[in-house]
């Protein structure tokens, strides 16, 4: 019963955490050793949230995320430190069978790649009965036929029964995509991790299924972690954001206020590399390129690209509140470099 | 002014065959009666989603792909598109540089062996000076001499990128179509390439023709755009004109699909999705999603009206405001 009765209020001014992580590290195994890919990384999303996890490619986003729902492939890598609250429940001490109970349920995943994501040999029928293979509800058969038609019809398909009995070959990315969420979303889960839901889609497209994750989320009080390499996307659809660099967060905020007063080197730097649909402005690239997990430092890991660098970048920059929200991971703003708006 | 290409009706179909004697029942007009011209040391950008023809035109004016009808002038000589080697003369100075750096080096040779391949082929230099040629081409694109022996593996997808631009610009091409070049690329690696591109651009006086669905890039970069729906020009213009006043709803709606991070213009919807190109819609195939259509739209396909910038193909193009 504790499946239906997700939808949890939100307790006046004071949001409540749906899932935190703490002080995570994950280890990949590397000759003969473990490299941090994911270091002490520690945040923290609300009920009812759109968190978005911003960063470049093999900056640790994916593995965090995968971390969450416990699918990092053992034995290649080792959580080696922290814990992972859902709701109170430490993830990472969960039995195997809690674990299975919670996915999908509880927390919900959608990729990248919808044609890889969907079993090419099943029908769409098939997969989306399949949650119920693993969760079995209350709810007679009659019942669930009817339950997956409402969503197919919400996520925007006039005509479920045609859409349940085809095969994924038949549609178009967009129209898998739109599985992929009615999927994800069929058990009313308390969170829905998004890894990169719309980087293998046409702009158009990609406007019409952030339009509906987003109805969608509103409609339902559904956490999100965005996880996505495109900061406009989480300028447009999040309420909050962290950065990641090399296996850490290097900043956290409002995404209004980190638009307006971005503080680290590397995000200012993103900021300024990304193309401009307003204006022709010039892009200005970051120097060098992102170090391999093997060429992690100890110290700031961006110090190698960061044009501010200076002697104390030699030791590590924790993740510190610099004003209400917003938190960094750099030497500069202790010393006084001053409020770098532009 | 010197036009490095000229395209004129351009067609490239693909025939699909069915039944037993597989004959051909219909053709698949990736690139239906395109016009596109170059200037010397112009930048113009073809936009459009995916499965728009763009790359189809790219390959096609370059010959890798069979063009149906058409006209091709390169630097002021008109080709016999019906022959291949026709193109032969200009292969050296007309050039494309691939999407994907993962498969467009072929893995078992060295970078050594994929730079001098090109210069070989095309006698630029002697074999006894094609090492230090391709030494120099490194270093052009930002990457050091040492890795001259090194497989492509080695490289990360930035560094890939440069040495897809170093085996092409070691010819001193006229005219380099770049193919969606930045696409697999993160922001940051994405900024340095263009930077890289654009430099070399004004050193040897290139042209560029660059494919790409992403419109923000291509606003920071062209001088002309041309907007691609289901393999037909449906507008085109200048960068100011295109990005500031778009006339087709295509175009607007493109525009106003991406998100940027401004969160007091969020993006607007265009509904449903590109039809494939098989089953294009009769008369305007924009109307299946045009939030302006009317009853003309469906029955006439409208022309691309104008002879130079700004060409609009739309019955009743938007108002300049």
């Amino acid at each position: 019963m504790k499946l239906l009765t997700l939808n949890r209020i939100v307790i006046l001014n004071k949001p409540l955490p749906i899932l935190e992580v703490k002080d995570l590290s994950i280890g990949f195994t590397m000759d003969d050793r473990y490299v941090e890919v994911v270091d002490q990384v520690s945040f923290s999303i609300n009920e009812a949230e759109v968190f978005g996890l911003a960063g470049e490619s093999g900056c640790g986003k994916s593995v965090t995320a995968l971390s969450v729902l416990r699918l990092l492939p053992m034995p290649a890598s080792r959580i080696l430190s922290g814990e992972i609250l859902f709701r109170g429940r430490d993830i990472l001490k969960m039995s195997i069978e809690d674990m299975r109970a919670l996915r999908g349920a509880e927390i919900s995943m959608i990729f990248q790649e919808p044609f890889s994501a969907l079993n090419p040999l099943q029908t769409i029928k098939r997969q989306l009965e399949e949650c119920y293979d693993y969760h079995p509800l209350q709810e007679k058969k009659g019942n669930l036929r009817g339950r997956i038609n409402t969503i197919l019809r919400r996520v925007g398909f006039s005509d479920p029964g045609r859409i349940l009995a085809a095969y994924p070959h038949e549609l178009s990315g967009g129209m898998l995509q739109r599985i992929v969420i009615a999927m994800a979303l069929l058990l009313k889960p308390g969170l829905v991790i998004a890894d990169e839901p719309t980087t293998a889609l046409d702009v158009t497209v990609q406007a019409q299924i952030m339009e509906l994750l987003r109805e969608l989320q509103k409609e339902s009080g559904t956490a999100i972690l965005l996880i996505t390499h495109n900061l406009n996307l989480i300028a447009q659809y999040a309420n909050r954001l962290a950065v990641m660099y090399a296996g850490r967060i290097v900043e956290e905020n409002q995404v209004q206020d980190f638009i307006r007063h971005p503080q680290h080197p590397y995000t200012l730097g993103l900021l300024k590399a990304l193309p401009n649909l307003a204006s022709k402005t010039e892009l200005v690239p970051i120097p060098g390129q992102v170090p391999q997990p093997s060429e992690f430092e100890s110290g700031c890991r961006f110090r190698q690209r960061c044009g501010e660098a200076f002697d104390s970048c030699t030791a590590k920059p924790e993740l510190k509140e610099c004003k209400p929200h917003h938190r960094v991971a750099c030497f500069l703003p202790e010393v006084g470099a001053g409020n770098r708006n532009e | 002014m010197n036009k490095v290409l000229q395209v004129r009706h351009l067609k490239t179909w693909f025939p699909v065959t069915g039944g037993v004697f597989k004959r051909v029942q219909h053709y698949l007009k990736a690139v239906d009666d395109v016009s596109i011209s170059i200037n010397e040391s112009e930048i113009i950008a073809v936009v459009g989603e995916s499965g728009c023809g763009k790359s189809t035109l790219g390959r096609s004016i370059l010959g890798l792909t069979p063009v149906r009808d058409g006209e091709i002038v390169l630097s002021g000589h008109k080709l016999d598109i019906k022959k291949r080697a026709s193109w032969d003369p200009f292969r050296k100075e007309y050039q494309i540089i691939f999407q994907d750096p993962y498969s467009s080096l072929n893995p078992r040779h060295t970078v050594f062996e994929i730079l001098s391949e090109p210069l070989l082929v095309h006698k630029i230099c002697s074999k006894k000076d094609v090492r230090e040629r391709v030494g120099d081409l490194l270093e052009k694109v930002g990457l050091s001499k040492d890795y001259i022996d090194r497989f492509p593996h080695a490289f990360s997808g930035g560094q890939r990128q440069r040495l897809g631009i170093a085996r092409v610009i070691g010819l001193s091409p006229r005219l380099i179509i770049c193919d969606e070049i930045v696409s697999a690329l993160d922001v940051s690696v994405q900024a340095q390439i263009i930077h890289l591109l654009l430099k070399l651009k004004k050193e040897m006086n290139l042209s560029l023709m660059f494919i790409s669905h992403d419109l923000s890039l291509i606003n920071t970069i062209s001088d002309a755009v041309y907007v691609m729906y289901l393999g037909k020009i449906v507008e085109s213009g200048l960068r100011e004109e295109i990005f500031n006043a778009p006339r087709h709803p295509y175009t607007q709606s493109l525009l106003k699909a991406i998100p940027t991070l401004d969160i007091n213009s969020p993006p607007i919807i265009l509904p449903g999705e590109p039809p494939s190109l098989s089953h294009v819609p009769a008369g305007c195939s924009f109307h299946s999603r045009c939030p302006f259509k009317q009853d003309k739209c469906v029955k006439e396909i409208p022309p691309l009206q104008g002879e130079d910038f700004p060409q609009v193909a739309c019955h009743f193009p938007l108002e300049r405001p």
